[in-house]
């Protein structure tokens, strides 16, 4: 298994990804960074906490935008590689156990996503330092705030991997990611979005009244995910090679 | 000539079973049908408050459906992936390769692209418009369907879009890794949300030019329509000579 993993992280080592994966949140940072900066009266004229300001301009169209964007582009390089080459088939044809490679090529895409979260807060962190944040660290919003985002978002993880694995035409679990996650922001607004789990990472970042009393992206969110990843292994394990 | 519209048209025939031809469609349908469940819960509330802005029911239209429905977004989101997959095609089949060694003029090759690029994109734009027009009568707005509006609406997108669609096929074009321009276009959409809201800034970022096309009292057209002009011919003519210097072999 260890071998395989370390196989998966083989093959994306000249497709870019990493480069995307810490270059994004930096750049999501920078852009929440100076629109703080430029309504920095408005955003402290009622004495309120910098760190948590800096969060809130920086994370609103991370965890609804960016992340499950990039979390499509990363499920959709593990399987690409596959397709373009056909090695799918010829991996497929291998005695190597198939849930091995399920649960490498999955296992693999969840901690390239986490890796994106740690560099989002991470990047938070440097930059409260560099404008002078006062105060201490508030690690419990920069970052426990964004792990429980992510894993929040494990639904999302599983479905875009699946529509990923499943579909050698990149665009559809591309376009199926993005055109989901779009609508996140305003169905988070809704008191339906219990029903949509891409709203799950946004309810578990930025919070919002209805958050408050539950725990429903925490519970629903893992178990969505055990669901479909198990559902998700036995469709692989009896896929045929020519498929 | 002819060759180039053969060119066009197998370029349009290789998309036949693609994602483009749904996607066209369908995200100005979603869009839509999300601007219908809103003004079915708060019709009157967003005419009252569009009133007080000084919007009448047309132009309120148009605001919810370009910023609280998030058509901002969608918009160049949809671009990017289209952009992406209009090269992918080629590169998957080793088509791009096949074509390339054939006695066909690389700078035609890459405008047939450029021109089926902006052929969809406007196809969805039209789409977008056509329904959210149809989306004011089911509702009976007051007042008559204000058709230059949604013309100016219509032309600012378009513009904006095609400075867009230049940046981002130029991007798919020198990179057979789809991640790199899908990534750009991503992280280019989504930062420039807030650096947009700088005028200065948001000149110098194609990205950002969508949201300065609602044709609405305030609004600054100017800066989409030149940004969206001056990208698109600065793009196609980067694109054009990258292409043109391209190797068979690459």
């Amino acid at each position: 298994m260890k071998k395989i993993i370390r196989l998966e992280l083989l093959k994306l080592k000249n497709s870019r990804i990493f480069l995307v994966i810490t270059l994004a949140p930096v750049f999501m940072v920078f852009q929440g960074v100076a629109n703080f900066l430029r309504y920095y009266d408005i955003f402290t004229s009622r004495g309120q906490n910098m760190w948590y300001q800096i969060y809130l301009q920086s994370s609103v169209f991370y965890v609804s935008a960016l992340f499950p964007a990039l979390i499509a582009l990363i499920m959709v390089s593990l399987a690409r590689i596959e397709y373009v080459s056909g090695g799918l088939r010829y991996y497929l044809t291998l005695p190597v156990k198939r849930s091995y490679v399920y649960a490498a090529k999955l296992l693999v895409g969840c901690m390239l996503s986490l890796l994106n979260v740690l560099v989002f807060s991470l990047s938070l962190l440097v930059a409260g330092k560099v404008i002078g944040a006062p105060g201490e660290i508030p690690y419990d919003i920069i970052l426990t705030r964004l792990l429980l985002a992510y894993i929040a978002s494990l639904p999302v993880m599983i479905v875009t991997f699946l529509l990923s694995i499943n579909f050698s035409q990149m665009g559809i679990p591309l376009g199926i990611g993005i055109g989901l996650a779009t609508p996140s922001l305003l169905v988070a607004n809704t008191r339906y979005w219990v029903f949509y789990p891409w709203t799950y990472p946004i309810m578990a970042a930025l919070g919002g009244e209805l958050f408050k009393n539950t725990y429903f992206p925490f519970v629903a969110g893992p178990l969505i995910f055990v669901i479909l990843t198990f559902a998700g292994m036995r469709w692989f394990k009896e896929k045929d090679v020519l498929d | 000539m002819r060759k180039f519209f053969d060119l066009l048209s197998t370029d349009i025939l290789k998309q036949k079973r693609s994602l483009i031809w749904p996607a066209i469609f369908l995200v100005p349908l979603i869009t839509e049908t999300l601007l219908i469940l809103d003004l079915y819960l708060r019709r009157d509330f967003l005419l009252i408050h569009g009133a007080k802005k000084g919007l009448n029911a047309w132009q309120t239209l148009i605001l919810e459906h370009h910023l609280s429905l998030l058509w901002f977004m969608m918009l160049p989101m949809t671009v990017t992936v289209v952009c992406v997959v209009i090269y992918y095609t080629e590169n998957a089949s080793g088509g791009l390769r096949y074509t390339l060694s054939l006695p066909v003029g690389k700078v035609r090759l890459y405008l047939s692209k450029w021109l089926t690029t902006v052929g969809f994109v406007g196809l969805m734009l039209l789409c977008d418009t056509l329904m959210l027009a149809a989306t004011g009568k089911i509702f009976h707005l007051p007042g008559d369907l204000d058709y230059q509006l949604f013309m100016r609406y219509f032309l600012n997108q378009a513009v904006a879009a095609l400075g867009l669609a230049s940046l981002q096929l130029w991007l798919s074009s020198i990179s057979s890794n789809v991640i790199v321009p899908l990534a750009t276009g991503f992280i280019g959409i989504t930062t420039s949300f807030f650096l947009a809201q700088n005028q200065n800034i948001a000149r110098v970022i194609p990205y950002a030019h969508v949201i300065y096309t609602m044709p609405l009292p305030g609004e600054n057209n100017r800066l989409a329509l030149e940004g969206g002009i001056f990208f698109a011919a600065t793009f196609l003519l980067i694109g054009l000579y990258c292409f043109s210097k391209k190797d068979v072999t690459e």
